[in-house]
């Protein structure tokens, strides 16, 4: 079969042995001259006289040369604006290199020099028609390039023709270009129609034309409520199918749409997974993780929650255990920048499912040639994935790293890192909080500066765990000699506190470090040397010491009160000294012990407070795959404005989600012997009137150029709030309801008003034909008042304050609402409520 | 989404900027860049010497994450993606939040098309020399900020490479109307069409690194086996290959070139694919872990290093660390009177072939010894090294890289019957004040870091080694047929186990 083909043929790794490389050269010799030869003066003039000679040359390498050298100026910052006349000249080639550079050129220089720019328009537009397909897209993509607002009228014409060409290089380039024409005249774009176009062409038999059609509808709609393209449930399937045929930068593109769409049943959400599988074998890591991204999203949509809350977190955990496979092969394959991006997403799969990635713990440890961001990295991630099986072999792994790092803050973050499987509840399994603590004990002899004053501040940690009491005796005896070397002060601190600690074991009785008041008897003769946070610790420990022995630490004590309370340098420190000082005086000295000594309970479970809450890691998991998890926070705090983008999910059609539910609405609207009046919400749900009609109208147009695609999706639901027509209500019912719920919960918006009331009655009348009553209103000399109420059947009860300030030329009625809710069965969230009240006003007094 | 790329000299100037948006960004985001990037260099004495042992994927300046913020450049904040390879620095500057692997990706792209176009090393002079091809593919590569052309088959069809044909002819007229594109196949983006060669032949390496920390005592700490399949196609048309394993259960995870048939592979475990044409990799896998548990590394190296201090200065501290051999590395004194430290390390390294592997050698090597090729231990002295001397090896050769610390011992072949030896000595100044004068940017100056750069710790060594014709797994192709094509093509397919990141660590 194959042929084994002898060894020793001296190749390396990557190139298969035994054959010629191809014919390519170094690059770096065989060039006549350097292009970056350093400018002389009068070498722009120079270049100009060249280029005049440019049509007589016959030449057609000398005429690139010549065209190279004045790229190779504008590469190394010189202004060559002034040939730009000559330039243009130039573009009549058949030369596709020449042709190329001045399109370069030219693009480079127009913002400078609109009216010579706008002189090429006519070439330009005629290249646009040349029999080449890859000079008619070159052509187009530079004539979009200018960005000059003049030339929006030359450009739209050309561009129209491109979505049609036979080739797709074209398309594609025509399709980007529809982006350009929209960043430089955002209204053109709009009465041009190109948005249906380009909804179209996402059936476009070219991947690529696909994408770049994603990609500029997603630019283009960004600021529309979707926040990027319109998705329905045809055109979902319709990419999910194709997904095989897109390289990997277009698979991330339409893979992102993923997490937008809501899926119609749960059996879809699973069909979809099943489409995007083949994904995580793809050989491109952005394309693996966007993949994650999507299924986690995805998660939510099929699986029931009603009968099981922890549903979607079993889900997640079943998605991770996956794809974890795939994480671990992309993490040892890539480069170290990938490394680096792939394992902060890694982190955040190992806070939000546990124990999933334990068993690949080997795969985190550091190499020492590693970018000390990727070692950091995995050293934060490897008390994770602890567990009682995984722990020992990860404890001593991370104290090889503190004995062999060459950074110090390495190994202080691995020192970290032990203490942090030590104070996790549990995580190390039996004995592990023993065997970290003795380890961190070793630690403090080690005589490293940092390391031991690390390994001092967690152990202060470990001892405020359940085990810690036990472990008294066995931190005890290097205590003494460790404060003699420590200055770095929370190291320092940290011994103090754990002196006074462990002065005496948990029994109460056996005193295990005899010289503590001694050992603290130094620092306080320094007292004026220590820092802050030293003298803090100093205070409170010798306080307790002081209940523990007090013969030999009474004198002590006195010269540190006298000390820090002669220290104004700060006021925290100076009042406590005097606070102790006053209540041992005053002959009150047991209640001080009662509040010194903690009482010995230990900290159950410690939470961090900079450790990431639950909520904080789902709002890092809807950005999954972004800079929001490389920083560890959502996107909102760091990307500026005007390129945040907040999408909705889509469709509304069908949606899973609670607190819609069809059938409900539909109960309530059947008795029809109250007349309660159903207000669809359409506005609420379809928040765009521009993209809704083309999607709906694509969505036909789709299914019938798709057989196999499923039935359309049922017709939306009329859904909204329900207002009684009769609710009766007393002024000091009213009143009191109101005053019952604090203004911290009341909610404050604003409805537009088309003109200005010329009465209260105007306005009492619109809102109480959609049962809205009035309690109470009013006119003052610069404003109206009103205090309105409404009902649902179900018994929420909105309670309204509103206001309107006749001076301001826009009339607006300030609207402040609580909602009394007794049902509190309501799935709808009161923000929800005050959203559709909202709704209803506006419709009313429009 | 790119607002622009910049390609950086390895003294930071800028060789190249393309702006995708119509915004122009300015260059003072390569001087932020750089600014904190020359803080490793300066840390090294020059990344590029540095680098010049290691592997291209593991070059890094160390003070840039490959995502950084510039705060306040005149267009608000702004996120640098960047890569350094061949001493280039890629940057990319994007204002949105984007996926910043998908950015990553696009510039390895990038940089293993101008090593496709220009030969490696893509460096400086590569770049300069080819400035105007670099704009030509960059202008096909990306369009509004959003990659576009990406495979190098078509970007083939688009621009043509500076071949040695096209050197030798450049003054020839006939070069300049290049051939026009012929249209892309599109639903194979990674194959031109057309292509013709007078003899068909497909070569195809199955290579698998291993990747392992070792520890003093020889005892394997971790260790992973990635495996690769690595092609060189040259066939003619537009031919459909078959490749079929003998166990492919043996394959725990795999990721595929894009030309895979993803769902026959999933069905029957056979890799159905069309070439690109030249080199590609066609897949990645990583090994059933219970394939690899019982793996003996075939190289072994064991080290031994002491230390003794020899006071130059006032030093009090380090006496009590003593002379002779120590378990740890020492440390500059606490005494912040002493200036200056020296001490002395000896190393001794052992490094041969052990008998005990567990490879599974290919068909026609078993029964022969075992021969690793290749053989290097590179030696990274701390960085505080002041002198090295003494080199005394009894096989091989021994390179020192001043600037960068480094030594690189180099065995060339081995078998089991070879133990090699190396001896060395080096001086370790320790200072505790004011030695880096030299040092300007004010990060160095705070206190940790001047602590961070007086640790002196024991060299971690890193193995190099190739063995042809074996393998771990024992993966082994059990068939190649072509279809749609009548021409039998040569078919060479062998095994290859090489070190990827083999780490020896020595106390």
């Amino acid at each position: 079969m194959a042929t084994p083909y002898p060894n020793g043929t001296g190749n390396h790794g990557t190139t298969p042995g035994g054959m010629p490389q191809p014919g390519v050269p170094s690059g770096v010799s065989n060039v006549p001259d350097s292009y970056f030869t350093e400018s002389r003066k009068g070498e722009i003039n120079e270049l100009r006289n060249l280029l005049r000679g440019f049509g007589t040359e016959r030449d057609p390498q000398r005429k690139r040369d010549i065209i190279k050298k004045v790229i190779a100026y504008m590469t190394l910052g010189i202004d060559v604006s002034r040939l730009f006349s000559e330039m243009m000249l130039a573009i009549e080639t058949r030369d596709l290199v020449i042709k190329k550079m001045v399109y370069l050129y030219l693009t480079n220089y127009a913002r400078t020099h609109p009216e010579l720019a706008q002189m090429c328009t006519n070439t330009l537009q005629k290249d646009c028609g040349n029999d080449d397909p890859m000079v008619r897209g070159l052509a187009l993509r530079a004539l979009c390039g200018l960005q000059l607002p003049q030339m929006v009228e030359y450009i739209a014409e050309p561009l129209r023709r491109s979505l049609q060409d036979g080739h797709a290089y074209v398309r594609k380039t025509g399709v980007m270009g529809i982006l350009k024409l929209y960043h430089l005249d955002p209204d053109s774009l709009e009465s041009s129609g190109f948005v249906d176009i380009l909804y179209d062409m996402l059936r476009d038999p070219d991947a690529s034309v696909v994408c770049n059609c994603i990609i500029v509808l997603n630019e283009v709609m960004q600021k529309s409520p979707n926040g990027g393209m319109a998705i329905n449930r045809a055109i979902m399937l319709h990419l999910l199918n194709r997904i095989a045929e897109f390289n990997e930068f277009a698979k991330v593109q339409v893979l992102e749409l993923v997490p937008r769409y809501i899926p119609a049943h749960e059996e879809e959400g699973f069909q979809i997974m099943n489409l995007l599988d083949p994904v995580l074998r793809s050989s491109s890591p952005a394309a693996v993780l966007a993949a994650v991204k999507a299924f986690m999203s995805l998660a939510e949509h099929v699986v029931d929650t009603s009968s099981d809350a922890d549903a979607v977190k079993t889900m997640k955990r079943q998605i991770v255990e996956r794809v974890k496979p795939c994480l671990v092969t992309q993490v040892s394959a890539g480069s170290s920048e990938q490394m680096y991006t792939l394992l902060k997403h890694v982190k955040l799969l190992t806070e939000i499912c546990p124990g999933v990635l334990d068993d690949e713990y080997r795969q985190f440890y550091v190499r020492y040639n590693e970018p000390t961001h990727v070692q950091y990295l995995k050293v934060e991630i490897l008390p994770n994935l602890a567990n009682p099986d995984t722990a020992p072999d990860i404890v001593t792994e991370l104290a090889e790293l503190v004995h062999n790092s060459t950074h110090y803050n390495l190994a202080k973050a691995a020192v970290r890192s032990m203490a942090a499987i030590a104070t996790a509840h549990g995580r190390g399994g039996p004995g592990a909080v023993e065997a970290i603590a003795r380890r961190l004990v070793e630690l403090l002899d080690l005589n490293i500066e940092h390391v031991s004053a690390e390994a001092a501040t967690s152990l202060a940690r470990i001892v405020r765990t359940p085990e810690g009491p036990g472990l008294k005796s066995l931190l005890a005896p290097p205590l003494v000699r460790a404060l003699k070397y420590t200055t770095e002060p929370y190291g320092k601190a940290s011994i103090v506190y754990l002196l006074a600690e462990c002065a005496k074991d948990s029994d109460n009785t056996t005193t295990l470090i005899p010289e503590a008041p001694y050992a603290l008897e130094k620092l306080i003769d320094s007292y004026a040397e220590q820092s802050l946070v030293v003298k803090s610790a100093l205070l409170s420990a010798m306080v307790r010491l002081f209940f523990q022995q007090p013969a030999q630490c009474q004198r002590m004590l006195g010269r540190l009160l006298q000390h820090a309370t002669n220290d104004v340098s700060s006021q925290n420190l100076h009042d406590r000294a005097l606070f102790y000082y006053r209540m041992l005086k005053t002959g009150n000295p047991h209640d001080l012990e009662r509040i010194v000594t903690h009482g010995g309970e230990a900290v159950a479970k410690e939470h961090f407070s900079e450790d990431l809450q639950p909520e904080e890691m789902e709002q890092l998991m809807e950005e999954f795959d972004s800079l929001t998890v490389i920083y560890g926070i959502p996107s909102t705090n760091f990307i500026d404005p005007e390129h945040q983008v907040k999408y909705t999910k889509m469709p509304p059609e069908h949606p899973l989600a609670p607190g819609t539910d069809d059938t409900t609405m539909a109960s309530q609207r059947g008795p029809a012997a109250a007349p309660p009046l159903a207000i669809a919400m359409e506005q609420h749900f379809a928040p765009t009137p521009a993209p809704a009609p083309v999607a709906s109208s694509f969505e036909v147009d789709l299914l019938g150029g798709f057989g196999d695609s499923p039935a359309p999706p049922p017709a939306p639901a009329p859904t909204g709030l329900v207002l009684s027509a009769s609710v009766s209500m007393s002024g000091e019912d009213y009143q009191n309801k109101w005053g019952a719920i604090a203004d911290a919960n009341s909610f404050v918006s604003a409805v537009p008003l088309p003109r200005m009331p010329s009465s209260t009655q105007d306005v009492e009348q619109a809102l109480a034909s959609h049962h809205i009553q009035t309690m109470a209103s009013g006119e003052l000399a610069a404003e109206f008042k009103f205090f309105l109420f409404a009902q649902t059947p179900d018994g929420v009860l909105f309670l309204v304050q509103s206001n309107i300030d006749k001076t301001i030329s826009e009339p607006l009625m300030i609207v402040t609402l609580k909602i009394v809710d007794d049902a509190t069965m309501n799935a709808t969230s009161p923000q929800k409520l005050t959203d559709q009240l909202i709704e209803i006003m506006t419709k009313a007094l429009a | 989404m790119i607002q622009s790329l910049f390609l950086l000299s390895p003294v930071g100037e800028v060789l190249i900027e393309r702006h995708f948006r119509g915004v122009v960004t300015s260059r003072s985001v390569c001087d932020t860049f750089w600014e904190q990037a020359s803080v490793s260099i300066n840390h090294h004495g020059g990344v590029s010497a540095a680098t010049s042992l290691l592997l291209d994927q593991q070059q890094h300046y160390d003070s840039v994450p490959p995502v950084m913020e510039v705060p306040e450049s005149d267009q608000g904040t702004l996120y640098l993606i960047s890569i350094l390879r061949d001493g280039v620095s890629y940057l990319a500057v994007c204002p949105a939040e984007v996926s910043p692997l998908l950015i990553l990706e696009f510039l390895h792209r990038v940089h293993n098309i101008f090593l496709e176009y220009f030969g490696s090393p893509a460096d400086e002079s590569a770049i300069k020399d080819n400035f105007s091809t670099v704009y030509q593919l960059l202008e096909e590569m990306v369009d509004y900020g959003w990659p576009l052309t990406t495979e190098p088959n078509a970007l083939k069809g688009m621009i043509r490479p500076p071949t040695v044909m096209s050197k030798l002819l450049q003054t020839a007229s006939t070069i300049v109307s290049d051939e026009l594109p012929s249209g892309t196949v599109s639903n194979m983006p990674w194959r031109a069409s057309g292509v013709q060669y007078s003899q068909n032949e497909i070569y195809m390496d199955i290579v698998e690194e291993v990747d392992a920390i070792v520890s003093s005592t020889g005892a394997i700490v971790s260790s992973d086996v990635s495996g690769s399949i690595q092609c060189q196609s040259h066939l003619s048309g537009i031919p459909d290959l078959l490749l079929t394993f003998k166990e492919p259960e043996l394959i725990d995870d795999c990721s595929f070139h894009p030309c895979v048939r993803y769902a026959l592979f999933e069905k029957d475990q056979v890799v159905s694919f069309v070439p690109p044409d030249g080199n590609f990799e066609l897949m990645r896998y990583r090994i059933k872990p219970e394939q690899t548990r019982h793996f003996a590394p075939p190289v072994y190296c064991h080290s031994q290093l002491s230390f003794s201090s020899t006071a130059a200065g006032a030093s009090s501290g380090s006496g009590k660390r003593g002379s002779g051999q120590s378990t740890f590395p020492p440390t500059s004194s606490d005494d912040k009177g002493s200036k200056t430290a020296l001490t002395t390390g000896r190393l001794f390294l052992l490094c041969g072939v052990s008998n005990l592997s567990s490879l599974i050698l290919s068909a026609s090597r078993r029964g022969g010894p075992l021969v690793v090729e290749e053989v290097a231990v590179t030696i990274p002295f701390p960085k505080q090294t002041r002198s090295t001397s003494g080199f005394q090896v009894s096989m091989g050769s021994v390179i020192f890289d001043e600037a960068g610390k480094v030594a690189r011992w180099n065995l060339g072949q081995m078998d089991a019957s070879k133990k090699a030896s190396l001896t060395c000595t080096f001086t370790v100044a320790t200072t505790t004040s004011s030695g880096s004068g030299s040092i300007s940017s004010k990060r160095l100056r705070s206190n940790e870091e001047r602590m961070e750069s007086e640790r002196i710790s024991a060299p971690n060594l890193s193995l190099s080694w190739k063995i042809p014709l074996a393998s771990v797994s024992g993966l082994s192709v059990s068939g190649l047929t072509i279809r749609g094509e009548n021409y039998r093509p040569y078919k060479g397919v062998r095994n290859i186990t090489k070190s990827g990141v083999f780490q020896v660590r020595c106390t």
